[in-house]
């Protein structure tokens, strides 16, 4: 047969290929409980759906080293979650600790570009030494290496993009993670700019990974990561969850999906999680679980910012964004992480064309050195030229308290196309424990302070909203989903089919 | 009694004890750390043994190191002092399988203390009054809320495993809870690796009224009235006194023997201090107990006569607390103790540093308890404190005139201390007048807690 022996060569090189750093490596991931990297695609994609794309690379900086970096340690390619085209890249550990070299800078530049310009969303699962040693050293190691694709770390929000981290993920697999849209983190993953070697070696201090970038302080410090799992196929479940509720690009509106049987069903209970006492708390996510459609809510940065709440979640079957205080955390006040937290979503929302719910309950900005320390002033701004500069519907709801410059913020007035109160709402500049002292001059435990309080609870009702009309609407608790569906059919946007202006496109992935 | 006791601490409660045991006739073992050779009070001991490198990890809370001198010196007793490894059971039984005795209360008994919420429960069980707390906390938020709405606002978060003041953070509404509650956890795992916290009803402006007990190996206990140390700062006492002022004595005197009678009950065997918070409605509330001698342990002794520390060792020693105290214990006059400390007058930050000049006051009826003498480094390695001066007058007033002329007369040179800010309480109308609690000094020293 005149092409037998091609033939054969292909098969070997193929054989090798998929063979990735070699049996010895995969049998040591497996004792140690990780799955390797074609395991990771095969949990993500739908079954027989992946194809890849260059699976025959290999370094473009030392030929010599074919042998020892098949596939160039990143897997890419295309397959389908759910149905719908997405584009993969996964990192392989097991060839050169997946760091970043010519040709698997290659891969991925192509991938997010073919993703890009043809409006798939793009998954990158990560875990990487960081930039391969030596390629990237010298001044040609630099000028070959790095940033010849000024696309490389170009934000524009055209397609939702996801990344996962796992075990040490220095380098590229950090940059991506902060540059996405949703970023998901295995227990056990570390997420730094460099490895706490180099660190004990740069600096003399000797650093726990943990310490340096491990799931807690992502979770809850910087706020870089959106959701922390326990087990490897939790990573894939989460990405896919997140993909659900996204349009595959940013010029469709999200995907529909059937209305779970038992939607709504708690809503004749939903007054009753308030408690009696205006200080006193209470869950709002008990509140959110309740209106939107069963089983559909998937919170976002759940350990950071707490005093607010921010989730993905399907009212009648369409995606919304719910954006909530929360005051079982700090009252429900808005603190800097928390603003930062909503400012994120509000950006991620307008960007996918997601419909925004607000459910308020907020005695407002917390206030004090700590606050001012974070630089509360500047967050808030932020977050006050997000909340003008939203293009999707966007309704709010006010259950509670709506004070200040937060009640401005959290979608009163103008800032949100509709919006209705609860009879519970009440509504002021400032809490009425201070305005009493600033008004009549008495404090709690003062004569005369019960009296005052009384009057100016009085004034902070909601029927004075309602009767300026700064409320259209005021709401029994119990219709508050079917408000809320209707409302958004009402305001959806009919002439773009469903696609917002994008106008926070561009808005920094973390500051 | 024993032939010869090791005194595993240093500095001030070295010299105390030491003293106690020159007198009493006991064969007396030191041991010092690098920091503390040449230390004034070693020449008192009999023998003298270097325990290791400054940090007290190395040397003072080193327990092989300890208890190889223990067997090397062939003590039958260790007093461990205060501080150190004084609440430490685990050493208390290790002194014990030596065979040597741990001059102290059992094992069992520093264990159940040890733990903030497990002695409460102890206490509780036996009918210690009591304010509301709740449990070690479920790390369920509603669970959390649940127990604090059952407690009623203020409250406040506090490591069961802690002490010091470590993690103690107040929650003036529900919106300020689970912060608090986070926040305390996580000082609590950084400060004793134990993330479990509890709440209790944070009283306003409450006094720090304490019991001193002694109990027995024959399952006797008795009291010695209370002493008073509200006048404290983040949590760490500055000045003490015996009695409290101002607290009806027939109030005082009915816990007093409510606390001796626990005592008696649960088997106390040893000396021991119940702190107990006094609210503004004059009702005291279980804090918590120290299984140990206390640092202000002397006010008592000015007041009633008794020789604490030589009561602890005989009552270790198998006395019978009969034999031990006097047949009816009462209090005469008014004792007050003043820490004094290398620090910052102003802001209280540390102040380490030598002693150029240490000259304490030398007028009769002024007691000094020091470790320290002129030419001394005080080091960062320790506790800053370095000298007690303990007067006793007829009345409050007089004991208090005393206490200034001593301070002033105490001549400290090359470091900062605290005598100034110390006069200065001393001298304000709200101490003056007796109206003392917790929050005293921030208010007449005008600081924040």
């Amino acid at each position: 047969m005149a092409f037998e022996a091609l033939m054969k060569e292909y098969e070997a090189r193929l054989a090798k290929a998929l063979a990735g750093g070699g049996e010895e490596k995969y049998a040591k991931r497996k004792a140690a409980g990780a799955w390797t990297a074609r395991e990771r695609i095969a949990a993500l994609v739908d079954e027989g759906t992946f194809l890849e794309s260059g699976l025959f690379g290999s370094s473009g900086v030392y030929p010599e080293q074919a042998d020892e970096t098949q596939t160039d340690g990143k897997l890419a390619g295309y397959g389908k979650i759910r149905g719908r085209d997405v584009c993969v890249v996964v990192n392989d550990f097991t060839v050169k600790g997946a760091s970043t070299s010519a040709t698997n800078s290659k891969k991925i530049g192509h991938m997010k570009r073919t993703a890009t310009e043809k409006g798939m969303p793009l998954v990158l699962i990560g875990e990487s030494t960081g930039a391969r040693l030596p390629d990237a050293m010298g001044s040609r190691g630099m000028g070959l290496l790095l940033g010849n694709d000024n696309t490389q770390f170009r934000r524009m929000r055209e397609i939702p993009m996801c990344a996962a981290a796992f075990g040490p993920s220095f380098g590229s697999s950090t940059w991506l993670m902060c540059q996405s849209d949703f970023a998901v983190m295995h227990k056990g993953a570390v997420v730094a700019v460099s490895s706490p070697r180099l660190v004990s070696m740069a600096l003399g201090e000797k650093v726990d990974a943990k310490d340096l970038g491990g799931w807690r302080l992502h979770a809850e410090i910087t706020g870089l990561v959106d959701q922390v799992v326990d087990k490897e196929e939790e990573v894939f479940e989460a990405i896919k969850g997140f993909l659900s509720y996204m349009p595959s690009h940013h010029r469709e509106a999200p995907p529909d999906a059937p209305v779970p049987a038992g939607s709504g069903a708690d809503m004749d209970k939903v007054l009753g999680y308030l408690p009696e006492s205006r200080t006193q708390v209470y869950d709002m996510k008990r509140v959110i679980r309740a209106v939107v459609d069963k089983d559909t809510l998937f919170e976002l940065k759940p350990r950071f910012g707490k005093s607010a709440v921010t989730a993905l979640a399907r009212l009648g079957g369409k995606t919304v964004g719910m954006v909530a205080n929360n005051p079982l955390h700090r009252g429900g006040a808005l603190d800097a992480d928390a603003c930062r937290k909503i400012v994120d979503f509000l950006v991620l929302c307008d960007s996918f064309n997601v419909p925004i719910v607000v459910l308020v309950d907020t005695p407002g900005f917390q206030i004090g050195t700590e606050a001012e320390k974070a630089g509360a002033p500047g967050k808030i701004m932020n977050f006050m030229n997000a909340m003008t500069l939203v293009t999707v519907p966007r309704i709010s709801v006010i259950i509670r308290k709506s004070y200040g410059r937060a009640y401005v913020c959290m979608g009163g007035g103008r800032h949100s196309d509709d919006v209705a109160a609860w009879p519970t709402a009440e509504v002021s500049f400032m809490s009425p424990e201070f305005a009493t002292k600033i008004v009549h001059g008495v404090g709690p435990g003062e004569p005369g302070f019960e009296d005052a309080f009384a009057d100016i609870r009085k004034g902070s009702d909601v029927w004075g909203l309602a009767a300026v009309y700064a409320a259209q609407a005021v709401i029994r608790p119990e219709h508050t989903r079917d408000y809320l569906i209707r409302m958004l059919e009402i305001h959806q946007l009919r002439m773009s089919n469903g696609v917002g202006q994008h106008l926070m496109r561009t808005w920094p992935t973390s500051y | 009694m024993f032939s010869k006791v090791l005194v595993a601490n240093r500095g001030a409660v070295a010299a105390r004890v030491l003293r106690a045991l020159g007198t009493m006739g006991v064969h007396s073992v030191a041991v010092y750390s690098e920091a503390d050779a040449g230390a004034p009070y070693l020449s008192a001991a009999s023998e003298t043994y270097a325990i290791g490198p400054a940090p007290a990890r190395e040397s003072y809370l080193n327990q092989d190191v300890i208890l190889s001198v223990l067997r090397q010196s062939k003590a039958d007793g260790v007093h461990p002092g205060y501080g150190f490894l004084s609440e430490n059971a685990d050493f208390a039984r290790k002194v014990t399988s030596v065979g040597a005795c741990f001059i102290g209360p059992s094992a069992k008994w520093i264990d159940a203390m040890g733990h903030k919420t497990r002695a409460r429960e102890i206490a509780a069980q036996y009918g210690m009054p009591m304010s509301r707390g709740s449990d070690v906390l479920p790390d369920d938020n509603d669970a959390i809320i649940a127990a604090a709405r059952a407690i009623g606002f203020p409250v406040l978060v506090k490591p069961a495993a802690g002490g010091g003041g470590i993690g103690m953070l107040p929650a003036k509404d529900e919106a300020e809870l689970l912060a608090a509650v986070e926040r305390s956890r996580s000082m609590a795992t950084r400060g004793f690796g134990n993330a479990e916290v509890y709440l209790e009803r944070l009283l306003e402006r409450p006094r720090h009224v304490e019991f001193q007990v002694l109990g027995d190996a024959h399952g006797a206990a008795a009291h010695l009235f209370e002493r008073d140390c509200s006048t404290q700062r983040r949590n760490q006492k500055v000045i003490e006194e015996a009695p409290g002022p101002g607290i009806a004595r027939d109030a005082v005197g009915e816990v007093a023997d409510k606390i001796a009678g626990i005592m008696q009950k649960m088997g106390y065997d040893n000396i021991g201090t119940v702190e107990m918070l006094m609210g503004a409605d004059g009702a005291f509330n279980f804090l918590e107990m120290n299984t140990r001698l206390q640092v202000e342990h002397g006010v008592t002794e000015e007041v009633t006569g008794v020789d604490l520390v030589q009561a602890q060792i005989r009552s270790a020693a198998g006395d019978r607390l009969a034999d031990i105290l006097p047949a009816k214990i009462e209090v005469k006059g008014h004792a007050i103790q003043a820490r004094v400390y290398a620090e910052d007058p102003k802001n209280f930050f540390p102040s380490p540093g030598k002693l150029t000049v240490f000259r304490p006051p030398r007028e009769a009826g002024v007691r000094v308890d020091t470790g320290f003498a002129e030419g001394r480094d005080v080091t960062p390695h320790y506790d800053p404190m370095i000298a007690k001066v303990i007067v006793r007058g007829e009345t409050r007033d007089q004991a208090i005139e005393k206490l200034i002329a001593a301070l002033e007369a105490f001549e400290i040179q090359g470091l900062k201390n605290n005598i100034p800010a110390v006069l200065a309480i001393l001298r304000s109308e709200p101490f003056r007048s007796g109206a003392v609690h917790t929050g005293l000094i921030p208010e007449v020293l005008g600081k924040k807690k």
